[in-house]
């Protein structure tokens, strides 16, 4: 009985292993011959020979920068609210459980509210500002959660310290709290925002323009993404495409790599010494 | 019950008087209606039974309460002429004037300098001469001589008792009158236990210490005065000479020679 619970659960152990392993390898084989540096330089184009990812790859870029930036502060000062100023009442466990319930929502659903407030009632258009803003609202309750975790993993002896010295609330958190949280609050920014990076369905969704040919110059410019490359590329019927999308999400997932190495090195490089 | 004790003041002013105070965590009464008065420069330990109200009364004494989720205290602490409770009252001056040493030595993250010198810097109360005041706080807390030439290194490398000494230098540093001290010795082994024992009798001559401990020999040892709480009641207060050989309560004698043997 107990070997055959071993067993079971090494295989299912396995098969989460092999399962992206296989399908990671598949991806290099069909796109690998495809990257190349005018890859990176060229626009998209008609003619598979002369088509690259510049326009998908900077809009990426300015996305998830813009995005970082609209949501890390905000989120934060959320956090700190919620778990060092706000009384345990019933309204702030009500809060709690919501933004734990807004971090389960569909992308999608963020999509259709983005569309309906940033693009039409802000009036900002298909912009990088109004993808930014929509893929925001999608994982502020995510680096939320996360940055909470991170105030709860400060010592509350250290808090009682720095109060009873007789330190504000503001200069406990300053400068007993956040300094401690700041490595977990930054690898979960990151890495919810590594999770904004794979997203197509909401920018899909407030209608991001699937072929551009330059690149963003402002957050006012329209934009594209490399999922969304990556899905008009695969819906295309002839073969190079097919290779192309293979070569996209090999920089895709070479992207969203890097950031979780990042979130991973500012949480072990940042951690103050106890 | 209310129960107020007449206790020889020495001619001073009492460093704090405790009128009718009663704390409740949620609707848990932890400490019911208790008045006594703390005479300057000298040490009161607080004792009874686990659970008895003497750490709730203590975080009373300093509005350390004021934090924990669910607490309701009602009831006056006058310090320096005034209610700590008033309205118009800074919890976190109170904080400063009536410092806290906890039962777990609680060292910020950063260097031995850095944990003196943080209350100095957040309250201001420096002066001007930082190095100069988290020098003196060292001394006074008997700490100086065996950190003086690693104040930079970090407070984690130092032992369990240095550290609790260390939180002691960082409560003095910001100028308090009284120091209330939370089990401080419960974490330590007997020679570093011995060692704040001693302190806290030096501090006597500039200071007022209130001890809680669940250690009789300690109450014994060190202080002045000591009260012993049951269940959130403050069954006796008086000289500790008293309380401990001809104590007026039944229920004092019966814990102070179980606990004595």
């Amino acid at each position: 009985m107990d070997r055959a619970f071993r067993l079971l659960v090494g295989g299912a152990a396995f098969l989460v292993l092999f399962a992206p392993v296989v399908l990671l390898a598949d991806v290099l084989v069909d796109g690998m011959g495809y990257i190349s540096g005018h890859f990176f330089t060229n626009y998209a184009s008609r003619f598979p020979e002369r088509a690259g990812i510049r326009a998908p790859l900077l809009g990426t870029l300015w996305t998830l920068g813009l995005t970082g930036i609209l949501s890390i502060p905000v989120s934060v000062g959320a956090a700190v609210y919620l778990e060092e100023y706000a009384p345990r009442t019933r309204v702030s466990r009500m809060i709690q459980a919501n933004i734990a319930n807004l971090a389960g929502i569909p992308s999608i659903v963020y999509g259709i509210l983005g569309l309906a407030l940033f693009v039409q009632a802000l009036d900002l258009g298909r912009s990088v500002l109004a993808g930014a803003l929509t893929l925001s609202i999608l994982i502020m309750p995510v680096i939320i959660l996360e940055a909470q975790e991170a105030l709860r993993s400060v010592p509350p002896g250290l808090r009682e310290g720095a109060y009873a010295l007789g330190a504000s609330r503001w200069q406990v958190v300053r400068h007993q709290v956040l300094p401690l949280a700041l490595p977990g609050i930054l690898s979960g920014s990151v890495r919810a925002l590594s999770r904004a990076a794979g997203e197509a369905a909401p920018l899909l969704m407030i209608g991001v323009l699937s072929f551009i040919a330059f690149t963003p110059e402002s957050p006012g410019d329209p934009f594209t993404v490399l999922p969304i490359q990556v899905f008009t590329w695969v819906s295309r019927p002839r073969e190079e495409f097919q290779g192309l999308a293979a070569a996209a999400i090999i920089v895709l997932l070479g992207l969203i790599f890097a950031m979780n190495v990042l979130a991973i090195v500012i949480r072990n490089r940042l951690r103050p010494r106890a | 019950m209310s129960t107020t004790y007449g206790i020889d003041t020495g001619g001073m002013l009492p460093a704090l008087e405790v009128r009718s105070l009663s704390v409740h965590y949620g609707s848990r009464p932890a400490v019911r209606e208790i008045s006594l008065v703390v005479p300057s420069h000298r040490i009161v330990a607080l004792v009874g039974p686990s659970g008895c109200g003497k750490s709730a009364l203590l975080r009373s004494l300093n509005r350390m309460n004021d934090l924990t989720a669910g607490a309701r205290i009602t009831g006056e602490v006058l310090f320096q002429g005034r209610n700590i409770y008033d309205p118009g009252v800074d919890p976190a001056q109170v904080r400063q004037l009536i410092g806290m040493v906890f039962q777990k030595a609680n060292p910020f993250p950063g260097s031995i300098f850095e944990n003196v010198a943080f209350g100095l810097r957040v309250t201001g109360s420096h002066g001007g001469d930082l190095s100069r005041v988290v020098e003196e706080s060292l001394r006074k807390a008997a700490l100086w001589d065996e950190v003086s030439d690693r104040l930079f290194e970090s407070a984690g490398g130092l032992s369990a008792g240095q550290q609790q000494r260390l939180c002691v230098a960082r409560a003095l540093a910001v100028g308090p009158r009284i120091l209330l001290m939370d089990e401080p010795t419960s974490d330590l082994d007997p020679g570093a236990a011995l060692r704040i024992e001693e302190l806290a009798i030096r501090l006597k001559d500039h200071y007022t210490v209130i001890i809680v401990t669940h250690n009789m020999q300690q109450a014994a040892r060190v202080s002045d005065f000591t009260a012993f709480l049951q269940d959130g009641e403050l069954v006796e207060y008086g000289p500790t000479d008293a309380v401990f050989t001809k104590p007026r309560e039944e229920r004092t004698e019966s814990y102070v020679t179980g606990r004595l043997g």
